[in-house]
């Protein structure tokens, strides 16, 4: 059900905006897809009904805030454990380089969960790290930090494995 | 991919498209759409309540025998003023305490209209005759 003066179009737009991101956000906190889409489908919905966007000043940052409330609450209810072991693919990669995809996929998911939400925030949510702190509680120096520390496990392990598949 | 800096690193990982979520259910399916059929449903319901209420309050109670003598004035107010009709007829039936005084009134309508001097009713004839059997 809309309230009146719900502004359905401004909303498509957000989806179709920032919806990707906000997938790979969820898929990033679950691992698994499915539960991801019905994370970002609630938090949408519920701003079709009339949620309290209009007082929010910073939108992406609230969309991703939401997403994550809705991942955790979600998470709390049904005490699921966090494997990553989903099969569908996160990107699409460059060039249809389906063995890089899938790499890249298994070192964000063995990366620690604070670190790799604030490399899926900074890097492909595109939020500064005052935005990702503010979402993840933390400060920004400790957002910052922790982007620079997963981003240099995820090239060393990215670089360990062409290197292998180089020499094979 | 050995050899980069992070710079390069960033910009090769954002060569990585997040995949496009399916499209939000606001129309058609999901539930948004299954809460308005609710609705809907419980709307048409709430009406068919308040229709069925109407009519059962608006359906003619049986005629008591004090109103019996108004019922047969009715009747036959009715048969003075109009034409005998299928409608006129039903009209009769639903307003009489029986179907037996509405018969009797289509019965001996005619005798509501005046004779014109030397003319008599067939009926009144009729009835003088000695049956034979």
């Amino acid at each position: 059900m809309q309230r009146p003066g719900t502004n359905v179009s401004e909303i498509e737009r957000l989806y179709r905006r920032h919806g990707a991101a906000l997938l790979l956000f969820a898929v990033a906190m679950t691992g698994d897809r499915g539960r991801a889409q019905d994370a970002v489908h609630q938090v949408f919905l519920k701003l079709l009904e009339g949620g309290t966007r209009n007082q929010v000043a910073d939108i992406k940052a609230y969309l991703f805030r939401c997403v994550r409330n809705a991942v955790l609450n979600e998470t709390k209810i049904f005490q699921r454990s966090m494997s990553l072991e989903d099969d569908s693919a996160w990107f699409n990669p460059p060039e249809r380089d389906y063995s890089a995809e899938l790499n890249l996929r298994r070192e964000l998911s063995i990366l620690p969960v604070d670190q790799r939400e604030t490399v899926v925030l900074h890097l492909w949510g595109e939020l500064t790290f005052s935005q990702v702190a503010e979402i993840l509680g933390i400060s920004a120096n400790t957002a910052a930090s922790r982007y620079r520390y997963a981003l240099a496990k995820l090239r060393e392990a990215m670089r360990a494995k062409e290197d292998s598949r180089v020499r094979s | 991919m050995s050899g980069l800096d992070d710079e390069r690193f960033e910009r090769y990982l954002k060569g990585f498209r997040p995949m496009a979520p399916p499209s939000l259910p606001i129309k058609g399916s999901g539930w948004i759409s299954r809460r308005a059929v609710v609705m809907a449903t419980l709307a048409v319901a709430a009406a068919v309540l308040v229709v069925a209420a109407v009519m059962l309050r608006s359906r003619p109670e049986p005629i008591q025998s004090s109103q019996r003598e108004s019922g047969f004035a009715a009747v036959e107010q009715l048969a003075n003023v109009q034409p005998l009709t299928i409608h006129s007829a039903n009209a009769m039936l639903a307003q009489a305490t029986s179907a037996k005084a509405a018969i009797d009134s289509m019965a001996f309508l005619s005798q509501k209209t005046p004779l014109l001097q030397g003319q008599r009713s067939a009926l009144a004839e009729l009835s003088k005759e000695t049956n034979k059997l």
